[in-house]
């Protein structure tokens, strides 16, 4: 346990809060029978009480041995984080132009700027391993399992 | 059991289409299972649309022959790179990466493809004798005992998966949510979908897992990039020595044992076997002092436990229709999307998958010691490729996996949200696998739940007065509270220490 499992438990918790007070507004049961609220309001309920649990054993462990917080192992590395951040807004991206250019068009962007952008390969198997994949995929899901995708102005 | 029904498995099993399609399987399972970060519940994952257009069993003889198959191939990289391609061969890393550093790779891979094969067969035989009474004895259960079972199952899977007990649980309950969206199946009214149309039916569970499972996993390898460079170990030397042979035949049985029972527990899994194995093993050993330096036994009796685990596990879901893992999980997913309901009614209203499953997986253990015998270099050399390359070819083929479901962009988005809550889980040591498992039962535990209390005028006591419920309940109960329990002897013990 960590000084992020506090921050992560109380967060968890206040998710279930929100849980909660939606779910509060169904329909909590009829007169013999559970209604649709039961079961996301017990779960809500269930789910507060863990994640502060969480919370609470975690900020037992750090107030005990704070030394823990200087493990390397505790320590975000930015430069990770920055290659997650943008591979996700790439795939963001990738939804977001689909619908105009296609889908496999898209795809192929999305890998290589994953490939060349974010992971920083050399530019013959960042090229080489994106095109195959794509070569790939064409071939099995839309030419094999004969799957609909949106296509683009170019017709693939 | 007739006989008839196993003939009937091999006459489907031995078509020729199922026969390559359990190759397939078994192949890109050793694959999946060789890869470093890629788990057979993403491998099923990911290749489940694959299957959409096959007969189902064809599509399930596929799917376990990953499962299976992944057993297999993460041994090679416990053995070359020091690394488990998936959790369950964790301990084979100890012994397994010892006898590669003193030249005895080829052997250690060679034990761990025979004793695989020996316990993956006999798993398969305990399999067909347990399952079908099994699955007459569940026909007998209402909605309290299948809701006695889930709760089983959750439990003993969030208790048991990663680090804390409390943050399996945790996830747990995050899938119990996640199956309430979409419109409640028994009054009809709609519960957080936000005036979504596309979560009127629910979060599909297939874009959730690849999500977690394979995106989550692969964005964690772009955050800390798998350096492993297997060591340069000349392969020969695969058949075992009768030295070898007579060193590990009792941990290949006790494996086999211990593999198969733990398995078939709802929750436990092949991680938990090939733990209980080595363990035992070391104890039951004239040499335990050898463990962990190379012993071929410390080989034999993990690999001969994951691989009979995950047949075992197949014992919940088709008997049952309860998965016991992520992968199991997924499976169950698959079976439901063919159109099939997975329960104690499955094996007599299609005993083809699950007799054809059965034969498949006698042929798909023969496939595997053939292919993991005289290839294991060639699997090995997988391991040359680069990490970096593979990420963008799996990242692909997932995405376009999860549009092929439904012909959804919806559900492409699901899964990217997914892998980016994947990552955050995987950081901070949150498993994915109750998540799942919880998404997959959380609508039938949910059902079970309501019936149950319907049938009893509201009063929870029809949980515990049903012995069978109130049995399985107490499990679930023990299952969480013995944890606890022994944590707090520990924290008294080392505070009386302390002071």
């Amino acid at each position: 346990m960590t000084r992020a499992d506090i921050f992560g438990g109380v967060l968890l918790a206040a998710g279930f809060g929100a849980v909660l007070w939606e779910a509060s507004s169904f329909q909590y049961g009829t007169e013999f029978a559970p209604g649709p609220g039961f079961t996301p309001v017990w779960y809500s309920v269930i789910g507060i009480v863990l994640s502060l649990s969480i919370a609470g054993l975690a900020w037992r462990a750090v107030r005990q041995s704070p030394q823990r917080e200087s493990d390397s192992d505790d320590r975000l590395d930015a430069a990770g984080l920055l290659r997650v951040g943008a591979a996700l807004a790439g795939m963001a991206a990738m939804l977001l132009v689909t619908s105009l250019v296609g889908l496999l068009p898209a795809l192929l962007a999305f890998l290589l700027y994953l490939t060349l952008v974010v992971q920083r390969l050399p530019i013959l198997p960042a090229t080489g391993a994106s095109l195959a994949t794509v070569v790939f995929i064409y071939f099995v899901f839309v030419h094999f399992l004969g799957v609909p995708v949106p296509t683009g102005p170019l017709g693939f | 059991m007739e006989f008839g029904d196993l003939l009937l498995g091999f006459s489907i099993a031995f078509t020729p289409t199922n026969l390559l399609f359990a190759f397939v399987g078994v192949l890109l399972g050793t694959i999946i299972g060789a890869l470093p970060g890629i788990g057979p519940s993403a491998g099923v994952a990911v290749l489940l649309p694959v299957t959409f257009g096959m007969p189902p069993v064809t599509a399930m003889i596929m799917l376990a022959g990953i499962y299976y198959g992944a057993m297999y191939g993460g041994t090679i990289t416990s053995v070359l790179i020091n690394t488990p391609g998936e959790s369950a061969s964790v301990m084979t890393t100890l012994d397994g990466y010892q006898m590669a550093l003193r030249g005895r790779a080829g052997a250690a891979l060679g034990m761990a493809a025979i004793g695989s094969f020996i316990a993956g067969t006999i798993s398969v035989v305990l399999l067909m004798i347990a399952a079908p009474p099994l699955a007459d004895f569940a026909v007998t259960f209402g909605p309290p005992e299948y809701f006695a079972l889930m709760v089983l199952g959750l439990t003993t899977l969030a208790s048991l998966t990663g680090d804390s007990m409390l943050k399996g649980l945790l996830m747990a309950v995050v899938g119990l949510i996640l199956g309430t969206i979409g419109i409640d199946l028994m009054l009809g009214a709609p519960r957080f979908t936000f005036d979504n149309v596309h979560l009127l039916d629910g979060l599909d569970f297939l874009p959730v897992a690849v999500g977690l499972f394979a995106i989550g996993e692969l964005l964690y390898n772009l955050y800390r990039p798998v350096r492993a460079e297997p060591i340069k170990a000349k392969l020969s030397g695969l058949l075992p020595t009768r030295q070898d042979w007579r060193d590990a035949r009792g941990g290949v049985a006790r494996g086999t044992a211990i593999g198969f029972f733990v398995g078939m527990l709802p929750g436990a899994g092949a991680t938990i076997a090939s733990f209980l194995a080595y363990a035992t093993e070391k104890r039951v050993s004239k040499r335990p002092e050898k463990f962990g330096t190379g012993t071929i036994e410390g080989v034999a009796a993990p690999e001969s436990a994951n691989n009979a685990a995950s047949t075992g596990a197949l014992i919940p879901l088709m008997a049952l229709g309860i998965p016991g893992s992520g992968t199991t999980a997924v499976m169950l997913g698959a079976l439901t999307l063919y159109g099939m309901q997975p329960g104690p009614l499955l094996m007599s209203t299609h005993p083809d998958v699950f007799w054809g499953l059965v034969a498949s997986m006698y042929i798909g253990n023969v496939m595997l010691l053939i292919l993991n015998l005289p290839l294991a270099p060639v699997f090995a050399s997988i391991l040359r490729v680069p990490y970096s390359i593979l990420i963008p070819i799996i990242i692909g083929v997932a995405l376009i996996g999860v549009y092929s479901f439904e012909n959804s962009l919806f559900n492409v988005g699901v899964a990217v949200v997914f892998g980016g809550i994947g990552f955050v889980m995987r950081l901070y040591g949150y498993p994915p696998a109750p998540l799942v498992l919880a998404l997959v039962l959380g609508p039938m535990l949910e059902r079970a739940l309501r019936q149950s209390l319907q049938m009893s005028l509201g009063s929870p006591e029809i949980f515990v007065t049903r012995p069978v419920s109130a049995v399985i309940l107490a499990i679930a109960a023990a299952a969480v509270i013995l944890p606890l329990v022994a944590w707090t002897r520990t924290r008294l013990a080392a505070r009386a220490l302390a002071s």
